[in-house]
């Protein structure tokens, strides 16, 4: 009685050997698995980071592309208004806003309604009558061109007005040169 | 015969009453100045005598157009005491009345003065002018309000005051404002304000302490009023749009102005010591300008209500309104005389702006001026002269014109422009 | 001469010394009447004056104002700087009484530019 036994324990010891190489192989193959999954799932995070990073880099530059389509947008329209003027003229003895001073007006609010800014308009007469009468025209005209903003969209609260009459003429001379240059609204 | 024809001439200017009484008519007088001559006056004092008195009544009388004063260089003596008057050397130079005075100083100015009359020989009048030492040149108007009213019967108004705004423009283009009060005459001005914001509308209160403007000094036109002898000011509004055209009341107790606040130019009334404002005017045209009745129970103010600015008249009792000019396209800033009768305005005839005057009871309207570019009328306290603005060149100087359009001059322009000239009420003596 | 023809002649010499006197009279008034410049042709104020014998005037009211106070007063003053009509010493006395001693003086101008 001899022999079946040390063949039962060789192969017990060949069976725990394989399993052990066998759990090695597998210790090592999850492990590289979850080295695997690991690297994978980091550069999947990587990749997604980048992937975010870029949409954001795509958004900024997006966003800098409006802003700057917008601050092009508001120089045209600031580059409008500095090209209608400052300044509407008027008819002597009129507050009757003309075709040319409304245009002129019109750029000045669209690039009122671009923004939040405030404006002060302020009303001048020429120098002919009576200043204090002439205060009153000055503000007339000045409200002229409120109400015709205010009318095309410009919040009331945001408009300014004030009259100075006829003592801030532009042109000091007597004739219709100087005084066509004082009947005007000017808009600050 | 002979009762015919002086019945004829007794008709020229006599008229027979039923009992015979006889009534002298005078439908003329004498519109050429009365020659008068005004000796120096002697100085009793220390020193050098502290101003020419009688070269200030010489203007005086001379600038009211009714007076041809004898030049100094032509007086044969210089007399400064009755006992010195030798009428025969006034006689030579053919001057009807002769004034002499003497000035003393104690604690005060003390001016002793007569008027005689060289025709007939005799003193027909006497007086004596007590002052501040700092006020001889005041003290010297009132001796010329004195031999003016003898002479004509109507009170001087050489011892007042001007308010004005005087604007310079500065090398960087920008104006510089000024109000400023000065003697009638020009002379001596002080100035109350100044600054860059502009300055406007400057009224006299009724007892000549006060002063009242508007000034854009806070970026807006507000109303403020400023005692003159102490620069105390007070800031009277504060509203959006206008804030114009402050009169005070003739009572001093209210001050009627202008202000949009409520859509537009509208005339209110501001009580001064309950500080309420009252609406008086409704109307979406504009109502500015408006000035008190000597009576005090209305205002005359300038509205284009109409379509063109014309004078109106608000009654303060009923709140009646009635349209007071109706000739040309343009009448506006009424000015009303103390008789109550008589208006300075602005008229326009023919695209020019002159200075006029409304007649409220023959309704008569006449220009008295011939430039152009005229505004601000302010007439002086006794009905005679009226002080306007003038455009002369690129400068406003001021002018003044007679109520009839007899005597005009114009004072001296200093540097700059002078504008809106009011004339002070009768200054209560110091 | 029947009577009314002799007192019609009496009554025109009297009447033309009256006249010649109230002529002078009128003459010294126009010559110290002074009018403000707020006077206008068509105004009109009537004065009631008093006088003594010897001209000078004692007494001077207003019957009936032109509705200007400078007016009337340049009136009076006028008025005052005559002082004396020495013209009516020269009448009889009873010439003096009837005329002179209270009479009225009716400024009303025709000659002003406006």
């Amino acid at each position: 009685m001899t022999t079946k036994n040390t063949l039962g324990k060789a192969a017990v010891v060949v069976l725990l050997a394989t399993l052990v190489s066998a759990c090695s192989s597998n210790a090592a193959k999850e492990e590289a698995a979850a080295q695997a999954a690991t690297a994978r799932a980091a550069a999947e995070q990587a990749a997604a980071a980048e992937a975010v990073a870029a949409e954001e880099r795509a958004i900024e530059k997006e966003k800098a592309m409006v802003m700057q389509e917008q601050r092009e947008a508001k120089r045209r329209l600031m580059d409008a208004a500095s090209a209608a003027g400052t300044v509407f003229l008027f008819d002597y003895d009129s507050s009757t806003l003309s075709d040319d001073a409304r245009a002129a007006i019109d750029a000045h609010v669209a690039l009122l309604m671009s923004g939040s800014a405030n404006a002060r308009l302020e009303g001048h007469t020429d120098e002919r009558g009576t200043r204090e009468y002439n205060l009153a025209l000055g503000e007339r005209r000045a409200n002229a061109v409120r109400d015709y903003m205010v009318a095309s969209g410009v919040p009331a609260y945001r408009l300014e007005t004030i009259s100075y009459g006829e003592e801030n003429p532009v042109a000091y001379g007597s004739g219709e040169s100087s005084w066509s240059k004082n009947r005007r609204v000017e808009i600050k | 015969m002979l009762l015919r024809s002086c019945v004829f001439v007794l008709g020229l200017f006599l008229t027979t009453t039923s009992s015979a009484q006889l009534e002298i008519q005078v439908t003329r007088g004498i519109d050429n100045p009365t020659s008068i001559a005004i000796a120096p006056f002697a100085w009793d004092g220390l020193g050098s005598a502290p101003t020419d008195f009688a070269q200030i009544v010489d203007s005086d009388l001379a600038r009211s157009g009714q007076f041809s004063p004898v030049s100094r260089r032509d007086m044969l003596s210089l007399p400064a005491a009755r006992e010195e008057i030798f009428y025969r050397d006034w006689r030579a130079i053919s001057t009807r009345y002769l004034v002499i005075g003497r000035v003393s100083q104690g604690t005060q100015l003390r001016v002793e003065f007569s008027l005689h009359d060289v025709e007939r020989g005799v003193e027909l009048f006497s007086g004596q002018v007590v002052s501040a030492k700092s006020e001889a040149r005041m003290a010297a108007h009132r001796v010329a309000d004195s031999i003016y009213e003898k002479l004509t019967g109507i009170p001087g108004a050489f011892a007042t005051r001007l308010i004005y705004v005087s604007v310079t423009r500065n090398p960087d283009g920008k104006d510089f404002y000024r109000l400023t009060v000065a003697d009638a005459d020009g002379r001596r001005p002080i100035v109350l304000l100044e600054g860059r914001d502009p300055i406007l509308a400057p009224s006299w209160s009724p007892d000549g302490k006060e002063v009242a403007y508007v000034s854009f000094e806070s970026s807006r036109p507000a109303i403020y009023r400023q005692v003159l002898a102490t620069g105390k000011r007070e800031q009277l509004t504060n509203f959006q749009g206008l804030n114009n055209s402050p009169v005070w009341s003739p009572d001093g107790k209210s001050m009627a102005l202008v202000l949009s606040k409520d859509g537009s130019p509208d005339i209110y009334l501001l009580d001064l010591e309950t500080k309420q404002f009252k609406r008086l005017t409704r109307h979406y045209g504009i109502d500015t300008e408006p000035t008190w009745m000597p009576d005090g129970q209305s205002l005359l103010f300038t509205s284009d209500r109409g379509g063109r600015p014309q004078i109106y008249r608000y009654e303060l009792a009923t709140g009646k309104i009635e349209r007071v000019t109706f000739e040309g396209r343009y009448n506006a800033r009424a000015r009303v005389a103390e008789d109550g009768r008589n208006v300075a305005l602005v008229h326009q005839r023919k695209g020019r702006f002159h200075i006029a005057v409304f007649d409220l009871v023959t309704e008569r309207l006449t220009v008295l001026t011939e430039t152009s570019l005229d505004e601000s009328p302010s007439i002086a306290p006794n009905g005679s002269l009226v002080i306007y603005a003038t455009k002369r060149g690129e400068r406003s100087v001021l002018g003044a014109v007679a109520v009839d359009g007899g005597v005009k001059f114009s004072l001296p322009a200093r540097s700059g422009s002078v504008q809106e000239p009011a004339w002070s009420p009768m200054l209560v003596e110091q | 001469m029947d009577l009314p023809e002799a007192e019609g002649q009496a009554l025109a010499e009297e009447v033309s010394e009256v006249q010649q006197v109230a002529a002078l009279m009128q003459a010294r008034i126009t010559q110290n009447w002074r009018r403000p410049p707020s006077a206008r042709n068509g105004m009109e104020v009537l004065l009631e004056i008093s006088l003594v014998p010897t001209g000078d005037v004692v007494g001077i009211s207003v019957s009936s104002s032109s509705g200007s106070i400078a007016f009337d007063r340049s009136a009076i003053a006028a008025v005052e700087r005559v002082a004396q009509f020495s013209e009516v010493a020269v009448l009889p006395i009873s010439d003096f009484e009837r005329y002179f001693r209270r009479f009225p003086l009716r400024f009303k101008p025709e000659d002003l530019r406006y």
